[in-house]
C-alpha cells in the first residue's frame, strides 16, 4: 500500500509538473523567438517560474520516498 | 534587464546561498544542536546544486533557442535525484543528520530566489521613480 501511496504521489505531482513546465518552456520559446533582444528578463522568468513549478514534485518525491 | 542582468542575478542568487551556507557552518559547529544544524547544511548543500543546476540549464536553453539548437530537457530528473540522495543520507546516517534539517535545506533555494526577486523588482521601482 505504501508503494500505491508512494507511486500515486510521484506520479501526479509530475504530471502537474510537466504540464506547467511545458506551458513555461512554450512561453519563452515564442518570446525569445519573437524578440531575441528580452532574452535577459524572459530566462529570469523561466527559472523562477521552474523553479516554484518543481517545489511541489521535488518534495512528492522527497515524502514518497520516506513514506516507502 | 538584459542578458548580463541574468548573469547578476544568477551571482547574487549564489552569493546569498554561500552566505547562509557559511552561517550554517559555524551554527552547527558552535551550538548544541548539531544534528539538526548539518542536516540544515546538507540539505542547503543539496539545494544550492539545484540552484547551480538550474541556471546553468536555463542559460544554455536560452543559448540553443537563439541559435536554433535541439535540447533535451531541463535537467528536472537530476535535480529529483538530487533530493532524493540528500534524503537518503540523512535517512541512512541518522546520527549525523537530522531527516527535517535536510528537508528544510532543500527549501533554502525557494527562499532565496524569491526573497532576491522582490528585492531586485522594489530597487528597480525605485530607481525608475527618481
Amino acid at each position: 500500500m505504501e508503494a500505491l501511496a508512494a507511486a500515486l504521489a510521484v506520479g501526479l505531482a509530475a504530471l502537474g509538473a510537466s504540464i506547467g513546465n511545458g506551458l513555461i518552456v512554450r512561453g519563452t520559446v515564442e518570446g525569445i523567438s519573437r524578440q531575441p533582444e528580452l532574452r535577459g528578463p524572459l530566462q529570469t522568468v523561466m527559472l523562477i517560474g521552474i523553479a516554484l513549478v518543481e517545489a511541489i514534485p521535488i518534495f512528492a518525491v522527497v515524502i514518497a520516498f520516506m513514506v516507502m | 534587464m538584459s542578458l548580463s542582468d541574468y548573469d547578476a542575478l544568477s551571482a547574487r542568487q549564489k552569493k546569498w546561498m554561500l552566505y547562509y551556507l557559511s552561517l550554517l557552518v559555524v551554527a552547527a559547529i558552535l551550538t548544541r544542536y548539531h544534528t539538526f544544524f548539518t542536516g540544515l547544511t546538507l540539505g542547503t548543500v543539496f539545494s544550492f546544486y539545484n540552484l547551480w543546476l538550474m541556471h546553468r540549464k536555463v542559460q544554455k536553453f536560452g543559448d540553443a533557442i537563439q541559435h536554433g539548437e535541439k535540447m533535451f530537457g531541463l535537467g528536472t530528473f537530476s535535480r529529483f535525484a538530487s533530493a532524493v540522495l540528500g534524503v537518503l543520507i540523512a535517512l541512512e546516517l541518522p546520527a549525523y543528520f537530522d531527516v527535517f534539517g535536510v528537508i528544510f535545506g532543500l527549501l533554502t533555494m525557494y527562499v532565496v530566489m524569491i526573497i532576491d526577486f522582490i528585492v531586485d523588482t522594489r530597487r528597480l521601482n525605485m530607481k525608475e521613480k527618481r
